[in-house]
């Protein structure tokens, strides 16, 4: 009996990691591109769901999931950037703009899922998984494609890391979003900072709309939308728009539901999240990771 | 002809009630809610389910039941409503960055929209409630009902207008416009903007909740689908500025 409560328990947990690793993927994504442009993009949800149709349509040529993965990741980016380019971009520099992003990047969030419902058609897709076995993976229960998601997903956020702390563009990106203004002033060029992060955020999401997909094998034009909710509720527990926040909002909130799916019923998933959430806003208002910011209200 | 009219005036009418609310939080204070839907859906809720006999019709599952009579599930869907709100608000408020604030509450409603989806016992799940008994359908017959729902929810309309008028025009008021516009100059001033925000998004929801109990006994059903953040937006558009009577107008 205790034996088997351990089982559950630590079951539990492994499917936590996954859907951790996934949520770590979208909520990085989304935080990195908010700090950086400022942007809340309510459309986020929706690069996840391109990047899983780009990897859907690569495979019904025939092509493996890693060139899907590339495929996503490309899709992601480029939705992303032409997203900015195209319309947000317009919209940035208005006074009162937070609620024209909020109007703009929500009507792109519809104009994409029902653009994805004309060309794919609104029935869910079902990607194909290469069959395999759940294994033992030191105390976990993993498949194969768990794995692969968890791996991946850990390079992508390494990658993430690597970037920011490590190179001239992500030293570039940091000042962008800790002061823009003196970033302009200190002769960065603040719009292809934006515009390439842009590009990038779009790839890490598009990657975690690709393991999205592959956890959940068939889905329609809404999957990225009904992860949006999770995405934003890790973004929020560890601080919108701090990078590193999100991952550990990601880990909190995956395993928080996982184990609440676990021990109680798949329906009260949202209310853990939202539980998790409350808690967080009540003792850290700005997140887990909390540094005050001094910043003129938009 | 005038059917219709009546239909569309009376929707009309609710929409002013909710634009009313929504411009005290978002004209006056400047708070983007884009939960306000979720304050409409629970004075919906909680007025119908007070108002109607337990599980009817046969099948449909949902608390209370009370069979009471309209205004007190008016009252209850108010009081509902506004007590959400001093949890939500106490909740998203903290935070004082206006964007932050857009985001929990975007993720509250959802969930919460989700939940209720879910959880059947609560208020049927996604099917919703149908059949939920408006006031004084005995009474009135036909076209004569039509124009008393009118009449009824203009008089709500008009309660709610002069509400908020002589809340914008008070010391309260000018507070709020102070926050909307500056929220540190605000602040030096010795204005609290945590207190001041809650109050206002607090009196905002309850006009929500006023308003969702009047849609929802004219609808006569209400359900989570019809919950979307989309909702909210179409709200928001309607009631874009600060001008009381523009809000009213656009809608």
């Amino acid at each position: 009996m205790e034996a088997h409560r351990v089982n559950v328990l630590l079951h539990a947990i492994g499917f936590g990691l996954v859907t951790a690793a996934i949520i770590a993927t979208s909520a990085v994504a989304f935080s990195l591109q908010y700090a950086v442009t400022d942007v809340p993009n309510f459309a986020h949800g929706e690069l996840l769901t391109v990047a899983a149709y780009a990897a859907y349509e690569t495979q019904q040529h025939g092509l493996g999931l890693a060139i899907g993965a590339a495929a996503g990741a490309t899709t992601g980016a480029a939705v992303a950037y032409l997203m900015y380019r195209l319309v947000l971009r317009g919209f940035v520099w208005k006074s009162s703009r937070l609620v024209y992003t909020v109007a703009v990047t929500a009507g792109i969030s519809l104009i994409i899922q029902n653009g994805l419902g004309i060309l794919f058609g609104n029935a869910e897709v079902t990607l194909n998984l290469p069959s395999d076995q759940a294994r033992h993976v030191g105390p976990f229960l993993w498949t194969q494609t768990d794995i692969t998601v968890i791996l991946g997903s850990l390079v992508a956020l390494a990658t993430v890391h690597l970037t920011l702390r490590h190179t001239p563009f992500g030293r570039a990106q940091r000042a962008v979003a800790d002061n823009r203004e003196l970033a302009r002033a200190s002769g960065l060029r603040i719009e292809r900072v934006i515009s390439l992060t842009w590009l990038m955020a779009g790839a890490v999401a598009g990657l975690g709309g690709v393991a999205l997909a592959t956890s959940r094998s068939t889905f329609g034009p809404l999957l990225g939308n009904s992860f949006l909710l999770v995405t934003l509720a890790a973004a929020i527990v560890g601080g919108v728009g701090r990078v590193y926040g999100a991952m550990i909002g990601a880990l909190t909130i995956g395993l928080v539901t996982e184990l609440s799916g676990a021990y109680f019923n798949a329906g009260y998933k949202q209310v853990a999240a939202l539980a998790v959430l409350t808690l967080v806003l009540l003792v850290r208002p700005s997140g887990i990771l909390q540094v005050q910011r001094t910043r003129a209200e938009a | 002809m005038i059917d219709f009219m009546l239909t569309a005036l009376t929707y009309v009418a609710i929409q002013s009630v909710l634009s009313l609310g929504l411009n005290l939080q978002w004209g006056l204070t400047g708070l983007l809610n884009l939960a306000y839907i979720l304050f409409m859906a629970t004075g919906a809720y909680f007025s119908a389910v007070v108002v109607s006999d337990p599980a009817s019709p046969p099948g449909t599952e949902y608390i209370l039941g009370l069979r009471e009579p309209f205004l007190a599930g008016v009252v209850a869907g108010v009081l509902a409503a506004t007590v959400l709100a001093v949890v939500v608000g106490a909740v998203a408020l903290r935070n004082l960055r206006a964007d932050y604030f857009a985001i929990v509450t975007l993720v509250i409603a959802e969930g919460t929209q989700q939940i209720a989806g879910q959880f059947r016992g609560l208020f049927n799940g996604s099917a919703g409630l149908v059949a939920i008994p408006q006031p004084l359908e005995t009474v009135f017959q036909g076209r004569d009902y039509a124009v008393f729902f009118l009449l009824l929810c203009i008089g709500c309309v008009m309660v709610c207008f002069v509400v908020a008028e002589w809340l914008r025009k008070s010391p309260f008021g000018r507070a709020l416009r102070a926050l909307r516009e500056d929220e540190e100059a605000a602040s030096a001033f010795g204005r609290n903007p945590y207190t001041l925000k809650l109050r206002a998004f607090v009196i905002g929801a309850s006009m929500a909740g006023l308003g969702g109990s009047l849609l929802g006994a004219y609808v006569t059903a209400f359900a989570p689908a019809g919950w979307g953040v989309a909702e909210t937006l179409l709200v928001l558009v309607c009631s874009s500025s600060e001008a009381l009577a523009t809000a009213l107008v656009r809608c």
